[in-house]
């Protein structure tokens, strides 16, 4: 460039222009390099490449992570790749226990076909469906879901978004509620003009109308009292739902207070009759009350656990002990039901002698295990059961396990055999008996205690159904304690020399634990309500109290009390009838040494006696 | 290349005095951050203008015509001379130096 050619004022020019640019170009830099940029282009030979900064993104993820609006992406195979916040508080999780988990985890069954077909087929568009999530606990949430499929990095990914229609089918409900209303009110209105008119016309023929203005002011007044009604009757609606866990729990009171009574008699009965026909009518008589009360039990803690309202409650428990004293359990219970021949295999890791002591809900924990062996000595006529746990996922897990050899289950069942009131046929087809609410239970409570259930199964060959928890491991046992649990015996316990109070209410269950008790030959002292239980406590150096929960004058718990500021070493054992099993929970808490549920049958009674006075 | 999106007009619509360009990448923050200054900018000290927001996203080729290398960047296309201005336009004054009404 020859810069003679350029007059004086091109040349003020051009220095301008070229010292502007290069003031850009130093902003540019400047900028680049205090980080106040969200990208650079670049350009590239297949067009424009933008390069963007690693905190660029913060508000997207902002964006997603807060709104207050499901959001959730899951790959080819179903697992969850990413929820926000909202969806994980939609199904009470945490974000964390919901990414990397099958998606149809948190999807109520009846859209698990839906899902599968959108993952197995190829992916129709955009689609949007109101379908129903399973929460935590296990509740239904309407939703509406919108569902999209997008490539990302040459990976397949599906994105929804979830909507809560709770809200909105509320409003529906409301709405109709108020239409009803609207309709009546119309419809007495036309009543009230019909009989303003009638008056109107009576007044003109000169007729007394002082009945029919009664009448009138009574459609009123009857019209007050609809509209009224219909506003409780919505308000009723909505508190019902709080309702049904109360009624569970008192329901399950008053059936188990009579079937106390009637299995208590049977019992009875059974020791004074020899004849061998009469015997086997009675069998069947107490075979079918404990099956009732099974089925109560059942269904106060499905009802618990729907509510969300069970609570965990961790304890040392040493492993292999527990696992041990299922093994003889379900050994006996085998023989009982004429299945012998079944081989019971206990498959513990290690030799089997030093079993790890962890923290865990004893009780739920062996409800499970209990649920998962019945359902397997209920389906294995030959071959074996094997039961067992292993340390997974280094140490962080405790996978159980029950394998069988009974008749597998069919795939269509494999899905459903979880669910509430689902059962699975078996392979022949014939009905399973059973009220099916042992797997949902066992389920429920799994997730409850923050693992996972599942099944494999071949028709023909078995099912092992499996289960995890998380693995808290005791770093100094608490000896004393097992070695007390050790030790617990069976059989009729002697008890001569023993004072024990027996303090009940109800005549029928009292002379029922009196038939009990006089077994032991331990001196007896009666009490039918709670002053009477004071008095004869502070009267006679008792050893043991079964002291009854639901007391006329004074209640067990103030009984207990008294007796704890009086004698506080007296070991006092509540009785109830009581099934809401979270209660029970709390007796240790209020000071119980221990606790019977009622109906109290011998073996239950005499190994609590066994571990206090034996 | 593919033009879909037409050469950018450098010309006004109507017989505005201004047009502005202000390239962003979607909604990352500084993007954001100078999409509500410069609304504010020209709401308070503009009159006749045209403001166009182009997400880099969505129109790639027109960052490439305008020779565009960091977002966000604020250009004054008119009145000439082209100006642009790096960053998120948190410095009002500078803004407006550039843009030339100071």
């Amino acid at each position: 460039m020859n810069y003679q050619d350029f007059s004086k004022k091109e040349l003020v020019d051009e220095v301008r222009k070229v010292t502007r640019e290069l003031e850009e170009a130093r902003d540019l830099l400047q900028a680049i390099r205090k980080g106040e940029i969200d990208a650079v282009v670049v350009s590239r030979v297949h067009g424009e490449q933008i390069y963007v900064l690693d905190d660029a993104n913060i508000t997207y993820r902002k964006m997603i992570e807060e709104m207050n609006e499901g959001a959730l992406s899951f790959n080819q195979a179903g697992s969850v790749l990413y929820c926000n916040k909202a969806f994980a508080g939609l199904i009470g999780y945490d974000v964390d226990q919901v990414i990397s988990k099958p998606v149809i985890d948190f999807i109520d069954s009846g859209f698990h076909e839906f899902f599968r077909q959108i993952l197995v087929q190829k992916f129709p568009g955009p689609v949007k469906k109101s379908i129903k999530l399973l929460d935590k606990t296990g509740k239904h949430i309407p939703v509406m879901i919108s569902l999209n499929n997008i490539l990302i990095a040459e990976m397949d990914v599906f994105l929804m978004t979830i909507t809560d229609e709770r809200e909105k089918l509320y409003i529906k409900k409301l709405a109709l509620h108020q239409l009803a209303l609207e309709k009546l009110t119309s419809k007495l209105r036309a009543a009230k003009d019909k009989a303003e008119k009638a008056v109107n016309e009576l007044k003109e023929k000169n007729i007394d109308y002082t009945i029919l203005n009664e009448e009138y002011i009574h459609i009123n007044k009857i019209l007050a009292k609809t509209n009224k009604e219909l506003m409780l009757s919505k308000q009723k609606a909505e508190r019902s739902d709080m309702l049904k866990s109360a009624f569970i729990a008192n329901m399950s009171h008053e059936i188990r207070t009579p079937l106390n009574s009637i299995l208590g008699y049977t019992k009875m009965l059974l020791d004074s009759i020899d004849d061998e026909e009469q015997r086997k009518h009675i069998d069947v008589v107490i075979h079918s009350g404990q099956h009732l009360l099974h089925l109560i039990d059942d269904i106060v803690d499905l009802s618990i656990l729907e509510s969300g309202e069970m609570k965990i409650v961790e304890t040392q428990v040493d492993l292999n002990d527990l696992m041990c004293k299922f093994k003889n359990q379900f050994h006996a219970y085998a023989i009982n039901r004429g299945k012998q021949h079944l081989d019971f295999r206990l498959q513990l890791p290690g030799n089997g002698n030093d079993g790890p002591v962890i923290y865990a809900d004893e009780f739920r924990l062996q409800q499970v295990l209990n649920n998962l062996l019945s359902n397997a000595l209920k389906f294995t006529e030959k071959g074996f059961i094997a039961f067992g746990y292993k340390i997974i996922n280094s140490g962080k897990d405790l996978m159980f396990f029950i394998r069988d050899t009974g008749p597998g289950i069919l795939e269509a069942d494999r899905m459903i055999i979880f669910n509430r009131f689902e059962q699975g046929r078996r392979p022949s087809g014939s009905v399973v008996s059973g009220t099916g609410l042992g797997l949902a239970i066992a389920k429920g409570l799994t997730d409850l205690l923050g693992g996972k259930i599942w099944l494999e199964s071949e028709v023909g060959e078995g099912s092992t159904f499996y289960f995890t928890i998380p693995l808290k491991m005791v770093k100094t046992p608490d000896v004393t304690k097992q070695v007390k649990e050790k030790r617990l015996k069976t059989g009729i316990p002697r008890l001569a020399g023993k004072k024990i109070l027996l303090s009940e209410d109800d005549l029928f269950s009292r002379e029922m634990m009196i038939y009990i008790l006089k077994k032991t030959g331990a001196e007896l002292i009666i009490a039918i309500d709670g002053r009477e239980t004071l008095d004869k406590f502070k009267e006679n150096n008792v050893d043991l109290v079964l002291l009854d929960l639901r007391l006329p004058e004074i209640d067990g718990y103030e009984v207990l009390k008294e007796i704890r500021s009086a004698r506080p070493e007296t070991i006092v054992i509540a009785q109830t009838a009581y099934a809401m099993l979270d209660d029970i929970r709390k007796f240790k808490e209020v000071g119980f040494d221990d606790y019977l549920l009622k109906p109290v049958g011998d073996s239950e009674l005499f190994t609590v006696l066994h571990k206090y006075l034996g | 290349m593919e033009q879909q999106n037409g050469d950018i007009k450098k010309e006004l619509h109507g017989d505005k005095k201004y047009l502005l360009r202000l390239y962003i990448t979607g909604s990352a923050p500084r993007s954001l951050i100078a999409v509500n200054n410069i609304t504010q900018i020209c709401k308070n000290h503009l009159v006749d203008y045209e403001l166009q927001i182009i997400d880099v996203y969505q129109k790639p080729n027109l960052a490439k015509e305008d020779q565009i290398i960091a977002i966000p960047t604020l250009v004054k296309v008119l009145p000439l001379p082209e100006r642009r201005i790096i960053g998120d336009l948190s410095d009002v004054e500078k803004v407006l130096y550039s843009v030339e009404l100071l």
